[in-house]
Order: structure tokens, then C-alpha cells, then sequence
């Protein structure tokens, strides 16, 4: 990374409108508040500090268009672009995570959810506890609503996710909200009658792939060590009932999630061509957080982040040259950077976002009936730091819980324009922290970035994106654009006029 | 008008800032001040019960602000 000389330069202050810059490669990143961002030469940056770029040069159009020069700038268009970036910022949270149980019949290394045994049968959310999670869910000024059953595994808790699923049905006929159920599940508790019901009320299955099979069996551990066949099973055989319905199986499919542990590092290629032999088409390679398990097993697991950005690095090297041969197959990270990067638009990823979800973006209800302001602030209750414990579904009402004192103190806390370092971030317009991983890694919800992992991450990720961007491979360009390119799931929403879906069915 | 109780945890808000934020809403709002191992509770009833959400929010985020200010919880 080659750093402009500044002191050698004779700044004009008067040229350029407000802007933060970052040496990228041999080029420099620069981009303004609203989030339009040019990649300039050492020379045009140089020029462009100092005020001496020609008002008939292509430089200065790029500038002038992108709303770089202070003359010309154009604040109702800058309006417009920062309202349509920050759209989630009026809106309540549309993420509620139910936590059906603590119980798993997995045990994952790293495991961030507290998982319990299988006996444990006092971490199963009742019936009562879920309808209040269902009010308080639905009560959201939000017009999307996602529950999302999570676990342990939930499974684990049938009966459960099917009473939320048809409670919560009913109950949105009089409220008329965009309603969607996903469900995470390692998947080894399907069966047939389950995935019938589940595809016929529409809920969208997530589960984890780690990798090739030796790694995803040694690290998410059945008794019967055949995780990795099962889960695989189970993508097919979903993916196949997609077909047989009649759906888009580009758009519909299930969407499989990974954790990057210190063994899946060398194996990046391996784990690609698993992906892309299940047929997925995304994968995100998500580095291990410091919640559960994983803290107490981190010596065995955890790696410097500069190991992870080396693995990102090759994988999505990769990736790119699977889709220059026609696999359509994209990263996760990539495409919610490049979302915000390319299109000005925010995916909404409650993590990479600012102010970050926490509270505002999504609740999450443990099976108790415990309230926490997202599943990282529940884990941290697991953990024994209750922090982010914002209420009980028994007592607090919707207002309570998205106003309250703690959720206050992390929108401001992952607003990144009042963050050290990231306010003179090129990166801050598609950026985000988040407060609970701080708090667990920095004790101080506001973190400090220069030694932050998720900081390192983020960067890391957007300095190889920059990278290409400034490269200008024409089919690289292509590739990117695509992986911004965001289609609707719609046959997730249920439908309103539905009939009351039936638990025998 | 019953009270609204709102619950400042020790990891987040310096004790000094909440105390300093009573003081000055004090003129606005009737305190009840309480502690826990983990939290500060306040318990404000708001003098004009018209005032009493407005009050909440504008207490809360005053204390938030100081704590900023001092740095912090610690």
C-alpha cells in the first residue's frame, strides 16, 4: 500500500468538497459523505487535493459527476442518496429471532449458542411464551416482518415453530404485515412430514456447511458423526422439492452458512468446490465469533484476521474464476459491500450497517422469554453478561424494548460517524460495527478500531474489493455488478388471504 | 401517573452522568433512584403527565451524552 505524500503537497481546501480517502494498491479510494466513491492514480490525487485538476479534463467530469467539487456540489442529490442508503433508519426492527430451545443433538466447536444437552428439556420455549414473542414481533412499526427460529436446534422444538408459524398467521390477517419465517437448522431432525409442512407454509431453511466433509464432521460433531451427510441430504432434497413446485431454483434454494475456524484456512479451495458441488449458489465466509464455545475453545480455533483476509483472498480469487467459467456462484461479504459500493443502496445486513440493527434492526426472544437486543447480546446472557437483557415478554411492551436506555447507547455507539478512525474511513458509507461483539472483545460497546477485529475484516474485505474495482477487468466488473444484483424471494412472504395453514397437514 | 422505570446498566452509563442528568431534569420530573448489582434504575414520574414519554427519552439520551462526555462507564 503505497501512502500519498502529503506533506509535499499544497493543499487547496477551496477545490474539493468533503471527502475521506484511503490508499488502496497503488491507487488511492476517495469517496464523500453520501457515498460515491472514485479510484484515483497518485498523480490525480495529488491534482485533486491541490485544486489543479483542468475544468476540461476527464478528471474533472468524474469529480463534477460524483460530486467531489465544492463549486459545483449538488446537496439536494446528496440528500437523496444518503436518504436512500440509511432507508432502514425509519423503520423498526423486521428481525425477531426465536430461540425455540437451547437443545441441540450437535456439538460444534465453536458453537456461539450456548447449546444445551438433549435432556434439557427446561430450555424448550412454551407455547404462552412464544404468542407474547409473536405480539411483540408483530407489533413492529416495521412493515417486513422475518421470524427467525433458531436454536440450539429448533428442530428440537417442532411442536413449537409450528404453533409460532400459525399464530402468527392469524394474528397478521387484521395486521396485514410482509410476513416471513426462516428457519436455521442443521437439518438431521428432518423429516419428510416436517419438510412438508414447512415447504407448504413457506419458511425458508438455512443451514451450515463448513466445508468438505471431514472438516464440517469434525467440527459439528452428530453421535453419530454423519453431520456433514445429513445436512447434505437434506440441501438436496430441498432443493429438489423446490423444483418439483415449480420455483426459480437460481432464487430458491437453501442457503447454507459457514464458520471459518484456524482448520478450514488452508482448505479455501476445498470448501469453495463444496459449495459449488451442492449446487449454491452463495457462500459466506464468515470468520468464527467470540460468543459460546468459541471463546473458551479460541486457542484451538481462533487465527490472526490477516490469516482470514489471506484465505478470503484466495477463495474469492477463486470464486471470481469459477464464475469467469460460467458457475454462478457468489460470496456473501462481497455482495453486501458491493451492494453499497456500486448500487448506493443498503442490503440491510444488520451487522454491516450504521447505526448497526441492534434493537433497532432486530430483537431477539430466548426461549424464557428473555429479550436482548439482537442473538449476540442473548449469547452474552449465556455467557453471564447480561447487558443487552432489554426485557421479558411478560412485562415489556414494544415501545419499552426499542426505546430503551441500552439500545439508545448502541445506535450511537455503531453510528460511524461519531466513531473514532471510521468518521475519516474512505469506507464509513458501507461500513458497520457492531456493539455487543465490541463489548465481548473491547468491553466498551464502542470498541476501538484499531485493534478490532471486525474493523480488520471489514477493511481487509473492502480493500480487495477496491482492489479489483481499480484493476478495471471488464469481466470481474460484470461478476460484481451481478453479485449486487438483488431479486425478491416473494413466494417466502405469506400470502394474507391464506387459509390457516393445518399442523396435521 | 405512575412512574417509568428505566434501567441504565453500569457496563454502558457512568453513575456520575445519571446522577448529573436527575439534577438538571429535576425541574421537569419527580426521581426515584435505585441500585443494582449490574444497573442504575430510575424511576421518573414526569410533572406534567402529558410530558412523561418526551421526558423519558430526552432523560435518557442527556445521560448518554454525558457518559460520552466522561468517556465512558468507568
Amino acid at each position: 500500500m503505497m501512502r500519498p505524500d502529503l506533506a509535499s503537497y499544497k493543499l487547496n481546501p477551496s477545490f474539493a468538497a468533503f471527502f475521506r480517502y484511503r490508499p488502496v494498491g497503488d491507487k488511492i479510494v476517495i469517496s464523500n459523505y453520501e457515498g460515491s466513491y472514485l479510484i484515483l492514480t497518485h498523480d490525480e490525487f495529488k491534482q485533486f487535493a491541490e485544486g489543479t485538476v483542468a475544468p476540461e479534463s476527464a478528471l474533472y467530469r468524474a469529480l463534477d459527476e460524483k460530486n467531489f467539487i465544492r463549486e459545483t456540489y449538488r446537496v439536494a442529490d446528496a440528500a437523496a442518496q444518503l436518504k436512500a442508503r440509511k432507508h432502514f433508519i425509519h423503520t423498526g426492527p423486521n428481525l425477531h429471532v426465536m430461540v425455540v430451545t437451547l437443545r441441540c443433538n450437535e456439538t460444534c466447536i465453536y458453537c456461539h449458542a450456548s447449546r444445551a444437552n438433549m435432556d434439557a428439556v427446561h430450555t424448550d420455549m412454551t407455547k404462552e411464551t412464544a404468542e407474547k414473542a409473536v405480539d411483540i414481533a408483530l407489533s413492529t412499526t416495521n412493515p417486513f416482518v422475518t421470524i427467525e427460529f433458531q436454536g440450539g436446534e429448533p428442530l428440537v422444538n417442532y411442536p413449537v415453530v409450528q404453533h409460532i408459524i400459525e399464530y402468527a398467521r392469524e394474528r397478521n390477517k387484521q395486521l396485514g404485515k410482509l410476513l416471513e419465517f426462516t428457519m436455521v437448522s442443521n437439518l438431521s431432525l428432518m423429516d419428510e412430514e416436517r419438510l412438508k409442512y414447512l415447504l407448504e407454509n413457506r419458511v425458508q431453511i438455512c443451514t451450515s456447511i463448513d466445508g468438505p466433509e471431514k472438516l464440517h464432521n469434525a467440527q459439528r460433531k452428530l453421535p453419530t458423526m454423519d453431520a456433514f451427510q445429513k445436512a447434505v441430504h437434506w440441501i438436496k432434497r430441498i432443493n429438489e422439492a423446490y423444483g418439483e413446485m415449480g420455483l426459480d431454483q437460481t432464487l430458491y434454494h437453501v442457503e447454507a452458512l459457514m464458520t471459518t475456524t484456524r482448520e478450514t484456512l488452508p482448505l479455501w479451495k476445498e470448501v469453495v468446490d463444496t459449495y459449488v458441488k451442492l449446487g449454491c449458489r452463495a457462500l459466506f465466509l464468515r470468520p468464527v465469533d467470540p460468543f459460546g464455545f468459541a471463546d473458551r475453545t479460541r486457542l484451538r480455533i481462533e487465527y490472526p484476521r490477516s490469516a482470514y483476509l489471506d484465505f478470503y483472498r484466495k477463495a474469492v480469487d477463486y470464486i471470481i474464476e469459477l464464475n469467469k467459467q460460467g458457475v454462478q456462484v457468489l460470496e456473501r461479504f462481497a455482495s453486501i459491500f458491493l451492494t453499497k459500493i456500486l448500487r448506493g443502496e443498503d442490503p440491510n445486513f444488520l451487522d454491516v450497517r450504521s447505526p448497526a440493527g441492534s434493537g433497532v434492526g432486530q430483537l431477539a426472544y430466548s426461549y424464557d422469554g428473555k429479550i436482548f437486543t439482537c442473538d449476540e447480546g442473548r449469547m452474552l446472557y449465556a455467557m453471564g453478561e447480561d447487558t443487552f437483557h432489554l426485557g421479558h415478554v411478560d412485562t415489556h411492551t414494544y415501545r419499552d424494548l426499542v426505546g430503551h436506555e441500552t439500545v439508545r447507547a448502541m445506535v450511537i455507539a455503531s453510528n460511524l460517524e461519531g466513531q473514532p478512525d471510521c468518521v475519516n474511513c474512505a469506507y464509513n458509507p458501507y461500513c458497520g460495527t457492531i456493539s455487543a461483539t465490541n463489548h465481548k472483545s473491547q468491553g466498551s460497546i464502542f470498541g476501538r478500531m484499531r485493534d478490532n477485529n471486525v474493523c480488520a475484516v471489514h477493511k481487509g474485505i473492502q480493500d480487495y474489493l477496491f482492489e479489483k474495482l481499480g484493476e478495471g477487468d471488464p469481466d470481474v466488473l460484470e461478476i460484481f455488478d451481478r453479485w449486487t444484483t438483488v431479486r425478491a424471494r416473494e413466494h417466502f412472504i405469506q400470502e394474507l388471504d391464506a387459509p390457516a395453514p393445518d399442523a396435521a397437514s | 401517573m405512575s412512574a417509568r422505570e428505566l434501567r441504565f446498566h453500569r457496563d454502558i452509563y457512568a453513575g456520575e452522568a445519571v446522577d448529573e442528568a436527575v439534577k438538571l431534569f429535576s425541574g421537569f420530573a419527580d426521581f426515584e433512584l435505585r441500585e443494582q448489582d449490574d444497573a442504575w434504575i430510575v424511576s421518573l414520574t414526569a410533572k406534567n403527565p402529558a410530558q412523561q414519554t418526551r421526558l423519558c427519552g430526552e432523560f435518557s439520551n442527556f445521560a448518554l451524552g454525558l457518559t460520552i462526555q466522561r468517556g465512558g462507564s468507568e
